[in-house]
């Protein structure tokens, strides 16, 4: 089952569109949503969370479709906005109090005791916090409501590497419950390398694919080798070329077929996805070092 | 329904630290201080009606409102109720501010329930202009909006002095007096339209809106 689907997703803004997007979000799993900067991440989420209005195509969360106007839904996803959305001259008590009364399911014995792990003062207000202590006031308020779904725009971007870690940890623990899932967004990798179970991977605006992780890393592969093994045709089943004084490293879409056209000619390793994300970022771009 | 009490529950917490500002204000615009304390009751329903939905009009604020689990519909049905209630306790406050004043000052105290009426209804129809402006412009516009609004008031309220003192509004002042049900009535049939009217067009312009 899915906990989330999105079928033909399409918005203009003129300069930058959303093209026919579908993908899904399987219940039980954390699913990362990978793309350069204004790859449309933030844009399919404030979609999905009703912000920005839907042009073309549909989306169900949880079973409910999602329309501009309908707000129930929401009452099962917990949203992590990458930027500050509360009131900054609240305190996090008051905005607490603003937000609780909105949720059937609020636990306030669950949201104490992440104020309390996280050490944030209640009464400290929200202006006068760093930006990983904002960042920990929207975790708490967000999981205080027991979400079944857990949407989350890179809500890592400028926190420190301890803080990050804890927080893998703490969505792992969150994931434990197989009706919980996540949609995590992000454009730092090497944090879904640890604990995504499947990836979506937007590029200016299009679909470049959304599969398991394991099946992605097992399908795609670096090729590094000679610079003249590389010809017009080579080029053609390269996603992207880096070559450098030495040689060549490239993305290719499918390692058996690389392993047939180069043979043992070349080194063929297992990419990371920040590579895949670099190599299909760049395109056809050949980059020269 | 428990929504909007939420949701106008959240505007009164957000008005909070303007209090002591609008008791100042209502204070120096009262007719404690000043002879005549007409402008008091356009400018500080005025100035609760603004600061009210000054409060969340930032994107931030607005995002952090849709992502709530409410309908659209309601964010901005709330903000009509909490308007219309702010500015019903600011006009209160107005009279017994007054009725204070002119007992200090060893004046009988008098209501004039058609002209307190009409004043009150003038006030729901500048909502009903205000709230869908404020919605178009957005919050970087509103802010131009607010000075023609406050510069509005102030002349409004000179204009009105004017107005009721000429004789044919004398006249229909008469006519009102003779037949306060029916004038009444009527008045507030007009604004209870024009509050519809002017939320289906704020409703219509928040519902299209990206944030």
């Amino acid at each position: 089952m899915n906990a989330l689907e999105v079928k033909g997703l399409g918005k203009n803004y003129g300069n930058f569109a959303l093209r026919n997007l579908s993908f899904s979000v399987p219940q039980g799993y954390i699913t990362g949503l990978i793309g350069p900067n204004g790859a449309g991440k933030s844009t399919v989420i404030k979609t999905i969370m009703g912000m920005v209005l839907l042009e073309k195509g549909r989306i169900s969360v949880l079973g409910q479709p999602v329309t501009g106007s309908e707000g129930s839904y929401k009452q099962y996803i917990g949203y992590i906005s990458d930027e500050n959305i509360y009131y900054e001259y609240l305190t996090m008590e008051q905005m607490k109090r603003i937000v609780a009364p909105f949720y059937e399911r609020w636990d306030e014995a669950l949201f104490t005791q992440y104020m309390e792990l996280f050490e944030l003062p209640k009464r400290k207000k929200i202006k006068d916090c760093s930006k990983g202590m904002k960042m920990k006031f929207a975790i708490a308020l967000a999981l205080a409501h027991h979400p079944t779904l857990l949407i989350m725009d890179e809500p890592t971007a400028g926190l420190d590497p301890v803080f990050r870690r804890e927080l893998l940890d703490l969505l792992a623990e969150y994931i434990l419950d197989e009706n919980n899932t996540i949609l995590f967004s992000t454009h730092l990798t090497t944090d879904l390398d640890r604990v995504a179970d499947y990836v979506t991977f937007l590029n200016r605006g299009e679909l470049v694919f959304s599969d398991s992780k394991d099946e992605v890393l097992e399908h795609y592969v670096i090729v590094k080798g000679s610079g003249e093994l590389l010809d017009a045709d080579v080029r053609r089943e390269l996603v992207g070329v880096r070559e450098t004084a030495v040689g060549f490293e490239a993305l290719a879409k499918d390692r058996v077929k690389a392993q047939a056209l180069f043979g043992d000619n070349v080194l063929l390793e297992r990419p990371t996805l920040e590579e895949i994300m670099y190599f299909t970022a760049k395109g056809g771009k050949v980059t020269h070092v | 329904m428990s929504s909007l009490i939420h949701l106008v529950r959240k505007d009164l917490l957000l008005l909070q630290r303007y209090i002591w500002l609008l008791c100042i204000y209502a204070v120096v615009f009262s007719g404690f201080v000043q002879s005549d304390s007409s402008p008091l009751y356009g400018m500080l329903p005025g100035m609760v009606l603004i600061l009210a939905l000054n409060a969340d009009m930032r994107l931030p604020s607005q995002q952090f409102l849709v992502n709530l689990p409410v309908r659209r519909s309601f964010l901005v049905l709330s903000k009509y109720v909490s308007a219309f209630a702010l500015m019903l306790v600011a006009f209160a406050f107005c009279m017994l501010l007054n009725a204070g004043a002119d007992l200090v000052h060893g004046q009988a105290v008098t209501i004039h329930p058609v002209q307190l009426l009409s004043i009150l209804l003038t006030q729901i129809l500048f909502m009903a202009i205000y709230i869908p402006l404020y919605y178009w412009l957005g919050l970087n516009g509103a802010q131009y909006l607010n000075v023609a609004m406050i510069i509005v008031v102030m002349i409004g309220s000179q204009l009105a002095t004017d107005l009721l003192s000429r004789e044919d509004t004398l006249r229909l002042s008469e006519a009102m007096t003779a037949h306060p049900a029916i004038a009444g009535l009527l008045g507030v049939c007009v604004a209870a339209l024009a509050v519809v009217i002017s939320f289906g067009v704020s409703n219509n312009i928040f519902a299209r809106r990206d944030l």
